[in-house]
């Protein structure tokens, strides 16, 4: 078989969307999403969409535990498939918790989930700090320190980075005059 | 229109009073926002609205979110996330679909309650009309569509 490019993916996928727009869950709309889940089980974004639309929609012909497992496979290919992201690993956390009755094993992932997620975080702020730093005006550099109040409560030890961009907003700031005194400022 | 919501919100607070102790009025995050003491932090609308939505009061909140949008005293979004949060609150085990009310031990005995009434039994250690167990799942299973939903 051939393979679908990305972009052959993606509008298949939308199609799929779409297919539910009247009626969410139809026949027709569950047919296309498992198809393309068929065609490329690498493809997330269609596996956590499928995941997800089976928990809020009613299968008449099918037992629960059926509609589980088909819900706990589609997540853990997406675990995989992903590099188990943090939505992801949330979505499957959930899951467990919820329908599987394992919340154990459920808050190992929320916490993995978590830790992907501030990471993701940690390099967010790092790059809006870097932003306004290099921006360099009197807004830029107040929307900057507010953002240092927010990273050091979240992030007490934060990277290298992160940790010298904020020192460059401290510096920045108090040459504005935005800083009473710089030297207190680095504590 | 501003005196009969000063009348309307006056009504409310004599009505209900101000529980701070009550454990089902919990602080909302808008009302962090708000200085002062803590009888005065009661008195500022929103924190009255999502006091009245923690008791369960749904039909005076909503009267009340209603005349404070009108009156530009809270905004629309605030106002649109209170609804929201009634309407959570507000979901029947009985609207689940079908098939997650088929699984195994599922509480059906509780389909005509609302994911607050199944939060209150829980509260108050209720274990009348469901287990402990019957109960934490009921819960997540009502919240789970609703957070779902704005996924798809």
């Amino acid at each position: 078989m051939t393979h679908l490019s990305v972009e052959e993916l993606v509008k298949k996928f939308e199609t799929a969307r779409k297919a539910g727009e009247h009626e969410r869950g139809n026949p027709e709309q569950l047919r296309l999403l498992r198809e393309l889940a068929e065609d490329c089980p690498a493809f997330t974004p269609n596996l956590l969409y499928l995941a997800r639309l089976q928990q809020v929609i009613d299968q008449p012909g099918r037992s629960p535990e059926e509609v589980f497992s088909e819900i706990q496979r589609l997540l853990e290919l997406a675990i995989l498939g992903s590099g188990r992201s943090a939505p992801v690993v949330l979505e499957l956390g959930n899951f467990l918790d919820t329908f599987q009755n394992d919340p154990l094993s459920a808050m190992k992932l929320y916490e993995e989930g978590e830790q992907k997620a501030l990471a993701t975080l940690e390099d967010t702020w790092f790059f809006k700090l870097r932003y306004w730093n290099l921006e360099r005006t009197k807004e830029s550099l107040e929307k900057a320190l507010r953002l240092c109040v927010l990273v050091e409560q979240i992030f007490p030890e934060p990277n290298t980075y992160l940790e010298d961009e904020i020192q460059t907003t401290k510096r920045l700031a108090a040459r504005e005059g935005l800083l009473p005194d710089p030297n207190s400022s680095s504590e | 229109m501003k005196t009969c919501l000063m009348l309307l919100m006056g009504a409310i607070l004599l009505a209900s009073g101000c529980s701070h102790e009550s454990s089902a009025v919990r602080q909302e995050p808008d009302t962090h926002l708000a200085t002062g003491t803590a009888d005065e932090s009661c008195n500022t609308v929103p924190a009255r609205i999502w006091a009245l939505i923690n008791n369960g009061q749904f039909a005076e909140a909503q009267a009340l979110i209603a005349e404070a949008k009108a009156s530009g005293l809270i905004a629309a979004p605030m106002a649109a996330r209170m609804l929201d949060r009634i309407s959570l609150l507000n979901t029947r085990v009985g609207q689940l679909p079908a098939t997650l009310q088929r699984a195994r031990d599922f509480p059906s005995q509780l389909k005509d309650y609302t994911l607050f009434e199944v939060k209150q039994m829980l509260e108050r250690e209720d274990f009348s009309l469901a287990t402990k167990a019957q109960l934490n799942s009921v819960v997540k299973i009502l919240q789970n569509p609703k957070r779902l939903m704005e996924k798809l």
